[in-house]
């Protein structure tokens, strides 16, 4: 967890311990608006919201991230390519695909670094976004590997290598500028 | 095939609101168009609500607005495209009493973003582009999924971070004459230069605010429409269109093919001449959810060619005596962005302008009668142009 992130946490343990305070005082979870005095009744339900995502019918691609590799479908029948990966042809209604591995230098697109970030974003530092053009015939949006956007342009080559995000130590992937050359 | 008709309209002021509830402010704006209609609350059948929600509390926003307005019992719902839920909620209803399934119908647009913590509201946002493949992985926000449009823009069109704030300062102006608006004070080129980024290149000052309010409008057919009102609003056509959803499926991020769309079909069914449709229109009121968007939107409507839009507010064109005066209530930048209420009080602001009942110093010159709303839902994902007229 990042200084940010503890930062957040401290007050929003600050915030949570005056609500405290003021039920003990009249037994009401009440806070006055900080701008406009107008009283607000602070929620007294939590909920916290998490999902379970069905990838049986995209496993090859996690597989594949566990070697090192960035997989994408093509359907049999039509030859139609897809990343993100599906195991359904939504040109021809067909599921007979096959898994093949994104191995080109892709171009960058565009970019943009996130500053005003997501409640579960906030422990990272700001982040590059990007998408890049591959040989394959699609697009990828990922993460850019560049500490700022001064290092980018339009037409930037950049490979797609696989990472062990942190502090969440999962696989996924990066779009990485590659030199010239290289 | 006979139109749907706008008679009755009303809008809270926009904002951040901490003294009225969800229904509270929903009843504000029903109620004033309510009797701005003429109709009492048994004469409304059906009750459209676009609202997306989730970061408020009320999980089933249509049920309980049906309830404290005093409305009948009638059949309601609510209507869900995004940022367009106010526009798509209209359509509900417009197709409701065109084919005479409905008689009166209210469409009530509302939203209260402010329920939830800021960045919360920027996370649910950001959810709503491709859940697994954008926001899981790498956390694309709705400023930064503008921001890509804007990189792109900009490249390959040569515009600037100032030619983009020139859209803010336009609409801030006018908001700053909207008694409504959330933001009234009016801002330079170089105030929103100066303004901190949020996703590079967009900074503060090229985004529309995390907003509540709501606005309400009475909608009936063309044939009974003057039983109500000697002033109704025609809805002459809603073109519609979906974009992607991953935005890496997009041909380019130069503007949206949703919207491209949606406007061949408003403008075919209206008898608008798409190669030039600004002269035919009195006004415009388009989705600057960011600066870059209403850039985009005055190509993908077809006011100006494509990579020229940025010069069309540079130039002052899109002010009242300019080719086309657009977001003459501040629009989403300064009026403010209540996500589903936003598509409805782009209809609100159309009625008061073609019935020329604006603030007399945003008032357009009513010559063709006609106007247009252009709502987008999401980064291109649901795109609404309607065409309305007297």
């Amino acid at each position: 967890m990042s200084d940010r992130g503890s930062k957040i946490d401290e007050f929003i343990k600050l915030f949570l311990n005056a609500i405290e305070v003021e039920k003990s005082r009249r037994g009401l979870p009440l806070i006055t608006d900080e701008k406009t005095n107008d009283p607000l009744f602070f929620d007294q339900r939590e909920l916290r919201l998490r999902y379970l995502l069905p990838i049986k019918g995209i496993e090859d691609f996690f597989e594949g991230l566990v070697k090192g590799e960035v997989r994408y479908t093509r359907c049999k029948r039509c030859g139609r390519k897809y990343f993100p990966p599906q195991p359904d042809c939504s040109s021809c209604g067909t599921r007979e695909m096959e898994w093949m591995r994104i191995e080109g230098t892709g171009e960058l697109l565009t970019f943009s670094k996130v500053v005003v970030k997501p409640t579960s974003y906030l422990h990272y530092d700001d982040y590059i976004v990007g998408v890049a053009r591959f040989p394959e015939g699609f697009n990828v949006l990922a993460w850019v590997r560049a500490s700022d956007v001064s290092e980018l342009e339009m037409g930037t080559p950049v490979r797609i290598e696989v990472e062990r995000r942190q502090p969440e130590n999962y696989l996924t992937y990066v779009l990485v500028p590659t030199k010239l050359g290289d | 095939m006979e139109s749907a008709a706008v008679i009755g309209v009303g809008i809270t002021r926009y904002g951040r609101i901490t003294d009225r509830s969800f229904a509270e402010i929903a009843f504000e704006a029903a109620w004033e168009a309510m009797r701005d209609a003429g109709v009492d609350r048994e004469g409304v059948d059906l009750l459209v609500v676009g609202n997306v929600g989730g970061w408020s509390s009320e999980p089933l926003p249509a049920v309980t607005i049906s309830e404290y307005l005093g409305l009948d019992g009638n059949g309601s719902m609510r209507v869900e495209a995004a940022c367009a839920s106010g526009s798509a909620a209209i359509k509900v209803a417009a197709d409701a009493v065109t084919s005479g399934q409905s008689e009166v119908a209210m469409v009530i647009g509302v939203e209260r973003m402010n329920e939830s913590p800021v960045t919360n509201v920027v996370e649910l946002i950001g959810r709503a582009g491709n859940y697994f493949w954008e926001f899981e992985n790498f956390g694309l926000t709705f400023p930064a999924y503008y921001a890509l449009y804007a990189n792109s823009y900009m490249q390959i069109y040569g515009a600037k971070e100032e030619d983009l704030a020139e859209v803010a300062v336009k609409n801030h102006y006018y908001g700053s004459l909207n008694p409504k608006a959330y933001f009234r004070q009016r801002v330079t080129v170089d105030d929103v230069m100066k303004s901190r980024y949020v996703a590079w290149p967009l900074k503060l000052l090229d985004c529309s605010p995390i907003t509540d309010g709501a606005a309400a409008l009475i909608v009936t057919s063309e044939g009974k429409a003057r039983e109500f009102t000697d002033t109704p609003v025609y809805i002459r056509s809603i073109g519609t269109g979906t974009g992607t959803s991953n935005i890496s499926r997009r041909d380019d991020l130069l503007g949206f093919d949703a919207v491209r769309k949606a406007a061949r079909e408003a403008y075919r069914r209206a008898g608008i001449d798409p190669s030039r449709p600004h002269r035919q229109i009195d006004l415009a009121l388009v989705h600057d959810c960011f600066t870059i968007a209403e850039v985009m939107a005055y190509e993908d409507l077809g006011f100006v060619r494509r990579g020229e839009g940025y010069m069309l507010v540079k130039e002052h064109q899109t002010y009242i005596g300019g080719i086309v005066p657009v977001n003459t209530d501040g629009g989403l930048k300064a009026k403010g962005h209540p996500i589903g209420a936003t598509g409805v009080g782009m209809a609100v602001e159309v009625v008061k302008q073609l019935r020329r009942a604006a603030d007399p110093q945003r008032q357009v010159d009513v010559r063709n009668g006609v106007a247009l709303t252009h709502n987008v839902g999401g980064t291109g994902h649901y795109a609404y142009v309607a065409i309305y007229s007297i």
